[in-house]
């Protein structure tokens, strides 16, 4: 089993905590580096290198705030790669797209994604 | 000649330590005749972004807009900005300001967010060409324009086509430009998306 | 319209205008978004701890003069509760300017007051500073005094300052205080 992948949150960039022993995969909060290829390429390595061994199941949660276009692309590409893992059948892939019950686009945004994607997505609305 | 552009015409003979109080007055009174609320020039960072995103929470707070309005304007900045965050290849260029400017409006309960910033001369072209395009799309039609092109386009920095079909969609507005060419390699290009009644 | 307000800034180097309502949490974010651009811009951090002082004592000054006023409902085409604050960034010094409506019959005493700031070199204004602090008389128009005196004490240049008649009983005051950048 590969190493937990923990990155703090900024205030331009989200928190990543992945996290197999305890099946925990969450990123979330605002993504809007300068630089999101930077940014986003140690995950999305360590995804790649995850999708070597999986878990029998992996849920992963995204919750974010803001997020640019620029990262857009980025987490299109994880998506992918979470896509490519259940496609090959080796883990059962589960993702859970949290959004604001104010945030029309974050619910569009994850609506798009899930159109683009063949990987189990669900929309969950948070509601104060 | 509007206020401005008569000021921009007797500043320039006049002292240094006269001229920014003499432009006091009318610089507050075409912001308040235009509906301007604030005005940025600098070069813009996912630093600024995260405080103009103060300010304006406290502005649309005190204008008693509601939660949706104002999430939806938060997100439109997110994205106006990010096509203007600087372009690293292009700091140390001759003639290249990278300092980019963000003017918001209020108009009613709308909310108008405006960027400025120096392109290269020969993207006018396509640029144009997508806002064009976009601005005749229906809802429909620009969502698939864009999944089409999050999956065909590289991520870059600056204005991308991603980008300003990015910020029609969500203000679901018609977004107004302007071209002002300053030399053969840059053009400053101004980008003004609207956030009404309409976007929500 | 735009490319005016792009020019216009350049040719004064003004780094950012607010025009509208102040209140006490715009202040805040504004001081904050100017913390970080002092920041980001690698100033001196002298220069920058005094630049950042001088903006919040204009900012909160002009935000208690609007929240002493009194609302005056007959004169509608002029917004008494807005101001204009205004951040430049010149070679040698960076000026923060603050803009507001004053009744016309407030000027004289105003002037006055401005007057005898400028007229002091730093010891005297401590000096008045303290006076006024210890006279116990804490009008509206004793707060103000502090106010000015203190801007000009964190400034350590003259204010500057500019009456513009609007109409016949409003004048539109600006405020400008430098902070030297060497």
């Amino acid at each position: 089993m590969i190493e937990a992948l923990k990155i703090e949150p900024t205030h331009k960039t989200p928190k990543v905590y992945f996290d197999p022993a305890n099946n925990h995969f969450e990123l979330s909060g605002r993504s809007i580096p300068e630089d999101s290829v930077g940014f986003y390429k140690k995950i999305l390595d360590w995804v790649e290198d995850y999708g070597k061994t999986p878990n029998t199941k992996t849920e992963f949660k995204f919750e974010l705030e803001y997020f640019n276009t620029s990262s857009s692309k980025n987490i299109l590409e994880l998506l992918k790669k979470l896509e490519k893992i259940h496609l090959q059948g080796q883990s059962a892939v589960q993702i859970t797209w949290y959004y604001d019950e104010d945030d029309e686009d974050m619910e569009e945004t994850g609506e798009d994604y899930k159109a683009l994607l063949q990987v189990p997505l669900e929309l969950i609305m948070k509601v104060y | 000649m509007n206020a401005i552009e008569s000021i921009e015409a007797e500043t320039l003979d006049m002292q240094e330590e006269q001229r920014s109080l003499y432009f006091t007055y009318p610089t507050y009174k075409d912001m308040f005749d235009n509906n301007i609320i604030f005005a940025y020039r600098g070069v813009v960072t996912s630093d600024l972004v995260t405080n103009v995103l103060e300010i304006m929470e406290e502005r649309l707070e005190e204008d008693g807009q509601s939660k949706k309005l104002s999430k939806k304007v938060f997100n439109v900045m997110v994205e106006c900005l990010t096509n203007v965050y600087v372009d690293e290849e292009r700091l140390g260029d001759e003639g290249y300001d990278p300092q980019a400017l963000l003017l918001v409006k209020r108009v009613n309960n709308s909310y108008r967010v405006v960027t400025g910033s120096l392109i290269a001369t020969r993207n006018v072209d396509p640029i144009k060409r997508v806002i064009d395009k976009i601005n005749n799309m229906e809802k429909e039609e620009l969502k698939s324009f864009y999944q089409e092109t999050l999956i065909l386009e590289e991520p870059a920095n600056g204005v991308t086509k991603l980008g300003i079909i990015d910020l029609a969609r969500k203000s679901r507005n018609k977004l107004v430009y302007n071209f002002k060419y300053e030399s053969q390699r840059f053009t400053f290009f101004t980008l003004e998306s609207q956030i009404s009644k309409n976007s929500i | 319209m735009t490319y005016s307000y792009y020019k216009n800034m350049q040719l004064n180097n003004i780094i950012f205008v607010y025009q509208g309502e102040v209140t006490a949490d715009l202040v805040s974010s504004i001081l904050h978004m100017m913390e970080n651009k002092l920041d980001g811009d690698g100033e001196d951090k002298k220069i920058k701890k005094k630049v950042f002082n001088v903006m919040v004592e204009c900012l909160q000054n002009v935000y208690h003069h609007l929240d002493t006023l009194e609302v005056n409902v007959s004169d509608s085409e002029i917004n008494d509760r807005t101001a204009l604050l205004m951040i430049g960034k010149e070679e040698k010094d960076y000026y923060v300017i603050t803009g507001n409506h004053i009744l016309n019959n407030r000027i004289a005493a105003l002037k006055s007051r401005l007057e005898r700031v400028n007229n002091c070199d730093k010891n005297e204004l401590k000096t008045l500073y303290q006076a006024i602090l210890n006279d116990g008389e804490m009008s509206e128009k004793g707060t103000a005094g502090l106010g000015m005196i203190d801007i000009a004490r964190k400034s350590g240049q003259k204010l500057g300052y500019d009456f513009h008649p609007v109409s016949e009983k409003y004048s539109f005051f600006s405020l400008e205080a430098k902070v030297a950048r060497v």
